[in-house]
């Protein structure tokens, strides 16, 4: 079987995952915000008798930048084998697209062109001469829909034909003095499978990287001495290029100006982006999300439990035999932590993909800026932060966007009271379903206030220094169910196939060490911790084995209390171990990444203080309320 | 970095810490810190 391997490579939100989904099915999630692919995802596909791998590649604007995604794609792009590329751009915006296409021309690299967006350009009057485009480039050039499949077929056929295709496209033309210093570069770089024009670019444009390729160290002197010469080089090759893409655009584009769509995102834009009504609105949004969540959830919780309760008791399984009691507590664990879970898991999901997907989340990032940076944090840590919403795991990972380890170690300590999906399900599923709406917006209230007060003492230790903001904001759009539900489902994938084996195990797992007396031997040295929050001791159970994973807490207490806990908790024990069970470094998946990304000992540290801080924080609320 | 040398640069909103711009369709917020650095070469109605 022949194998090829294809790289996806465009600007952030050009519509790359979203390729990748049409080509091998739904595999990744699609964000329209940058920098929520920070490595690359590769999916095979088989194709005839051809097994084609994609691998799809953090956004960028050009190969100049030095960002953290932009190395990745390099990487990928001149470092690993690769059979070819397939850029994709953006039809609204050509010029802007075809610089960096410009560049993997230069480099050489085989390509396909994929128009994305070619609806959304004729609905603005621009229309596109895609033949004209491929004579002028010298490469095919595809229009595509990935959310239709529009084109998808035809591309197929191209990358199918693209080891044979010839690698030598449309040139940039620079000025004289860049051309002679091009020419001078070139005469002395080593051999190597890159042309040599590119690389003598490349140290023009000062990309230290590109230094190995050079002969000696005498021409790395030669190359700096051009520079000196010509502080500007990398400027006007920049010019030059960026002039070149304009005149493409213009050559192939015939544009009929439509102003009523763009006046309505305007409209909006100035609404959501109003320096005091855009903060209000965001505010109202979260508060119906909260209130959504809340209302819909509890009504999915409370079938769920009673359809789950009325299957447990229809097994009709005799509680004296020991295998049936462990069995029984398997069955309660997955049925409860199914009930609690699953309903704000999947809403979650569901509103997080429809913001997503109309272009409001990157609104409401933007009028939480002025919080954030009141909170010591970078520009761009609301990516890991908005991704910390839905699983701290992958958030964590994406604290890579910031510039400096010390920025994203500082970021990543706030994912101890942004509550994933999971700590959600506990503060709707259990706070607010046995103890009531006020209690649950008081967890969430306390999850906030807490990590002012962790921000206003950390921020003094660690000093850091806001990187400069720069977010490209999505276009608004109709959602499309599809792709919503695609993409919901693509994020619940984990909680099928992993959470919910793991409850079944968490619920036998509790049934052996209660049925063999080991569970009041687990909790007799947590006692003073039970003493100090106020709980039962039995509620420490769940709080220790929601830490191999979050979704077990909520099943587990309905294990150790039973399913009426507003029965066995007073409303202040409830909003007690809500606190308690939500601050902090969530899940051993968490600190396995966490410890990935940082030093081991950091990793630890921050889990371990994060914790220790939340069951204070949770036992000194408990006792200034019940003081009064 | 997301802006090429030479772009027209058209200037929709302000918001507290920065402005919203608008480059061919494409819309950008850009932080005070970040506009400051931008050098303007010319100014006029797009």
């Amino acid at each position: 079987m022949e194998k090829f391997k294809i790289l996806l490579i465009g600007q952030p939100n050009v519509g790359k995952s979203s390729l990748l989904n049409a080509l091998v099915g739904p595999r990744v999630t699609v964000s329209n915000y940058p920098g929520t692919t920070v490595e690359v995802t590769k999916a095979k596909k088989k194709i005839n008798n051809t097994e084609i791998e994609f691998v799809d590649t953090p956004g960028i604007y050009s190969i100049s930048d030095r960002s953290e995604e932009e190395k990745v794609t390099e990487k990928a792009l001149f470092e690993e084998g690769k059979d070819g590329v397939i850029t994709i751009v953006d039809a609204t915006s050509l010029e802007r697209s075809f610089y960096m296409v410009l560049q993997i021309l230069e480099a050489r690299v085989s390509t396909v062109l994929a128009l994305n967006f070619v609806e959304d350009a004729k609905k603005r009057g621009i229309k596109i001469d895609c033949e004209k485009l491929e004579k002028l480039l010298g490469i095919p050039v595809i229009p595509i829909n990935p959310l239709t499949k529009t084109g998808i077929d035809k591309l197929v056929d191209a990358i199918l034909k693209i080891r044979n295709a010839t690698r030598r496209g449309f040139e940039v033309e620079y000025d004289d003095h860049i051309e002679k210093a091009i020419n001078k570069i070139s005469s002395q770089i080593k051999e190597t499978s890159m042309p040599k024009r590119f690389i003598a670019l490349r140290v023009l444009e000062g990309d230290e990287d590109f230094y190995k390729y050079l002969k000696s160290e005498r021409v790395i002197e030669d190359a700096k001495e051009i520079l000196k010469d010509h502080p500007k080089v990398a400027e006007d090759i920049s010019i030059t290029r960026y002039g070149t893409a304009s005149f493409i655009a213009e050559k192939i584009t015939q544009i009929v100006p439509i102003e009523k769509e763009k006046h309505l995102q305007e409209r909006i834009d100035n609404i959501l982006m109003h320096k005091v009504w855009g903060p209000l609105t965001t505010g109202l949004f979260f508060l119906a999300i909260f209130g959504i969540l809340l209302y819909f959830g509890n009504l999915i919780q409370g079938v769920l439990m009673g359809l789950t309760e009325s299957l447990l008791s229809s097994f009709g399984l005799a509680e004296h035999s020991i295998v049936a009691m462990v069995l029984i507590q398997g069955l309660t664990g997955l049925a409860a932590g199914v009930s609690i879970a699953l309903p704000y898991v999947f809403l979650f999901y569901l509103i997080l993909g429809l913001l997503e997907d109309i272009g409001l989340l990157s609104r409401f990032i933007v009028n939480t800026q002025r919080f954030l940076k009141g909170l010591g944090l970078p520009a761009k840590a609301f990516i890991p932060l908005a991704l910390g919403l839905g699983c701290t795991a992958p958030a964590c990972r994406a604290t890579r966007v910031l510039s400096s380890k010390k920025e994203q170690f500082y970021t990543a300590s706030f994912f101890a009271f942004v509550p994933c999906s999971s700590r959600i399900a506990i503060i709707m599923g259990i706070v607010g379903f046995y103890g009531g709406v006020k209690l649950a917006f008081s967890v969430f209230a306390t999850l906030l206030i807490a990590g002012l007060i962790w921000a206003f003492g950390i921020k003094k230790i660690m000093h850091i220094k806001s990187d400069p903001l720069l977010l490209e904001l999505p276009p608004y759009r109709k959602p499309l169910v599809r792709n919503v539900l695609a993409k919901s489902w693509i994020r619940m994938k984990d909680f099928v196939y992993v959470v919910i084996p793991l409850l079944a195990v968490g619920g036998i797992a509790y049934g052996i060490l209660d049925i063999f007396g080991f569970t009041s031997a687990m909790v007799k040295p947590l006692l003073p911790i039970a003493v100090w929050l106020g709980l039962p001791a039995v509620t420490l159970i769940p709080l220790v084995f929601g830490f191999l994973q979050k979704d077990l807490t909520g099943a587990m207490l309905i294990s150790v209390l039973g399913s009426e806990i507003s029965l066995a908790l007073t409303p202040l024990q409830i909003y007690t171990f809500g606190v308690a069970a939500t601050i902090g470094i969530p899940c051993i998946i968490a600190l396995g990444i966490l410890i990935k990304e940082f030093e081991f000992k950091k990793a630890i540290g921050l889990t371990v203080i994060s914790i220790a801080y939340g069951l204070l924080f949770a036992g000194l609320i408990w006792r200034i309320i019940s003081f009064f | 970095m997301g802006i090429y040398p030479g772009e027209k640069i058209r200037i929709t909103n302000k918001i507290p810490d920065g402005v919203i711009i608008e480059i061919k369709n494409k819309k950008f917020v850009l932080g005070k810190d970040i506009a400051k650095e931008i050098e303007v070469l010319e100014y006029g109605k797009i």
